[in-house]
């Protein structure tokens, strides 16, 4: 029984957690759309940064912000 | 930042000297690289560091305005310019200007001496110079902040320690800035800490002078800011007012 209880909340986080999952990416859109993403032609994968770091001999400014809180 | 300075012309002209690399946490299950803050050491909003091309965390920035930001930045991008020199030249200006420039990215004590010694040198890159001489003449308020972390980080959670480990902190930091130390670069990442420690220190002591000097500068710098404003209001109503029985007043008045 005590089983089945934690199958149940288990399976009502995860679904919660899935429905969070689509309104999470809508906020992430909605950020990348702001005007300073568009000033200037930011790297968006780490990986991609690092790289050009290296072909360019340039160091990284990494601007670290947030889509799921204003 | 993202309404002001990530959208002024400055900053656009700025990037063009490093990998502008935008970081956006937005807590999507399996997304690549979304805990990638808290792996380079941010605890909060916004955050603003310099990397090298391994990723390794060089500095910590504060792009809050124009100057802050150009120069918290000039070290890598001279960093940059001096390895691109040195690469292309065997001359013994390129070696030290690169020697000297990555002294500052990465600052070793022990070999101060020899590098200011080599900074002579007629043709050296005056604005790496110039860092260089204020990284030696800063020095002692890193140790001392230095020092005071460590203490604070030995103290926990302990509020009255915590306090203790502040005051000895101002304290250092006066006795400096008695000696003639100064932090004069309000780019500098020392510049707030230090500034701060001298008033709260000549607050406490009653010494007008030193107390007006930080101030001022805090005021001039915080000028937007209510709550720091708010903060450096107190401190001057202490400077004036009469000496606590049995502190550190009148110790150094005018001074």
């Amino acid at each position: 029984m005590i089983r089945w209880k934690w199958a149940a909340v288990s399976v009502l986080l995860m679904s919660g957690v899935a429905a969070a999952q689509p309104a999470m990416q809508a906020k992430l859109d909605e950020k990348l759309k702001k005007d300073f993403v568009k000033k200037i032609p930011w790297v968006h994968d780490y990986d991609e940064a690092l790289k050009l770091a290296k072909e360019q001999g340039k160091p990284i400014f990494g601007y670290f912000t947030r889509s799921y809180a204003p | 930042m993202e309404g002001g300075p990530l959208l002024q012309d400055w900053w656009a002209n700025a990037a063009k000297g490093f990998i502008p690399f935008l970081h956006i946490t937005a807590r999507i299950e399996g997304r690549k690289d979304d805990d990638l803050l808290g792996r380079k050491g941010g605890r909060g909003f916004p955050y603003c560091v310099f990397m090298d091309a391994e990723g390794k965390v060089l500095k910590e920035v504060r792009p809050t305005n124009e100057k802050a930001f150009l120069g918290g930045m000039s070290p890598f991008r001279l960093l940059a310019q001096a390895q691109a020199a040195a690469a292309k030249s065997n001359s013994e200006v390129a070696r030290i200007d690169l020697a000297l420039i990555e002294a500052v990215n990465n600052p070793k004590k022990d070999a101060f001496e020899a590098l200011g010694r080599q900074a002579e040198t007629a043709g050296v890159n005056p604005e790496i110079k110039q860092l260089f001489v204020d990284l030696v003449a800063t020095w002692p308020v890193r140790e001392a902040l230095e020092e005071s972390e460590r203490a604070s980080e030995a103290a926990g959670r302990d509020r009255s320690k915590q306090e203790e480990v502040g005051k000895k902190r101002s304290e250092a930091l006066f006795a400096l800035y008695k000696k003639g130390v100064n932090v004069t670069d309000s780019a500098s990442e020392l510049y707030i800490p230090f500034w701060v420690g001298v008033a709260e220190a000549a607050a406490e002591r009653r010494d007008v002078a030193a107390g007006e000097r930080s101030l001022g500068l805090l005021e001039s710098y915080f000028a937007d800011n209510q709550r720091a404003l708010e903060y450096f209001k107190g401190l001057r109503e202490k400077l004036t007012s009469e000496p606590e029985a049995g502190g550190p007043a009148g110790e150094s008045k005018g001074g």
